[in-house]
């Protein structure tokens, strides 16, 4: 009699087992789809953040340096300026922000004087807020980019600003 | 004896999804090792660049940098400290550090080492050499007629 209720419980312990062994399945699905997706969330983020960092803070050099070749730079209102002669008038390369964008234009210098053409710039890159500035032969900017405050110092080489 | 080769199966199974998982979440997680070492290395190139064009325009005056970039003087080398996502600290436990100079004038040309490495084991993850022209090359005497 006992040897058959051990067998009879055995048996009943034996037909829960495949119930078992589909919970550690699931279980391994679930840790394996959620810690993976959670891991391959940040690493999405970071890489678009580094991006994005690196675009803006590259960009800015690279226009800095830039103008620092051609006829000169300077910063106004938190702007970046970057000038050119070209066939005999003077053009202007302006870096700023508008609406939620890092933004650059290039007009002839008179145009900039009329004022009201913010808008029709490019936008380089999305930016919580930019401003620059030119002191004691430094191009200093303050970019907010990707969540991140960004500050980005260009040696003027050349020297004078405007 | 068939419902033992079910059964046997199905653990074969629990067993294989269970190595599965915990072999593709130690490859995430190297992945993810491998994106922070990426992204401190992107925020590194940026910092050290403005950090060397400072001190450059400074001609090695530490503080006229420090102004401008933030951090502290620590025996005449420009520290910055930063937490493990590369954000920058005041206090606590740093996991990189930005470090600028000591400023070594030679004559008529200035040079001090820039670079961000791990606190843990020292190991650069980004470093440039910063060089100026000495402002007053004749009071070194090195360079004079």
């Amino acid at each position: 009699m006992g040897i058959k209720t051990k067998m009879n419980q055995t048996g009943k312990m034996l037909e829960k087992a495949p119930l078992l062994a589909y919970l550690i399945l699931v279980i391994c699905t679930i840790l394996a789809v959620a810690g993976g997706a959670n891991i391959y969330g940040r690493i999405a983020e970071r890489s678009l953040s580094g991006s994005e960092i690196r675009t803006a803070s590259q960009f800015v050099a690279m226009k800095i340096r830039q103008s620092d070749r051609y006829d000169g730079l300077g910063c106004a209102d938190g702007r970046f300026y970057g000038y050119e002669y070209a066939g005999g008038e003077t053009f202007v390369d302006s870096v700023y922000y508008y609406d939620g964008w890092l933004m650059e234009l290039y007009q002839a210098e008179d145009a900039i004087m009329e004022g009201g053409m913010d808008d029709a710039g490019d936008k380089i890159l999305p930016c919580g807020s930019a401003s620059f500035e030119f002191d004691d032969g430094v191009v200093s900017s303050g970019l907010s980019v990707a969540g991140r405050d960004i500050r980005c110092a260009v040696r003027v080489r050349g020297g004078a600003g405007r | 004896m068939k419902n033992m080769g079910t059964l046997y199966g199905i653990l074969i199974t629990a067993a294989f999804m269970a190595l599965a998982s915990t072999v593709s979440l130690a490859c995430l997680a190297k992945a993810d090792d491998a994106s922070r070492s990426a992204y401190a290395q992107d925020v590194a190139v940026g910092d050290v660049q403005t950090a060397a064009d400072l001190v450059s325009a400074h001609r090695g005056d530490m503080s006229a940098a420090a102004d401008t970039l933030g951090g502290e003087i620590r025996n005449g080398v420009l520290v910055v400290m930063y937490d493990a996502d590369m954000q920058r600290i005041r206090d606590g436990e740093a996991v990189y550090v930005l470090e600028a100079g000591p400023a070594c004038p030679d004559g008529l040309l200035g040079s001090c080492p820039v670079r961000v490495y791990r606190a843990k084991d020292g190991g650069t993850v980004f470093g440039v050499t910063a060089t100026w022209q000495a402002e007053n090359p004749d009071e070194s005497g090195v360079g004079a007629p």
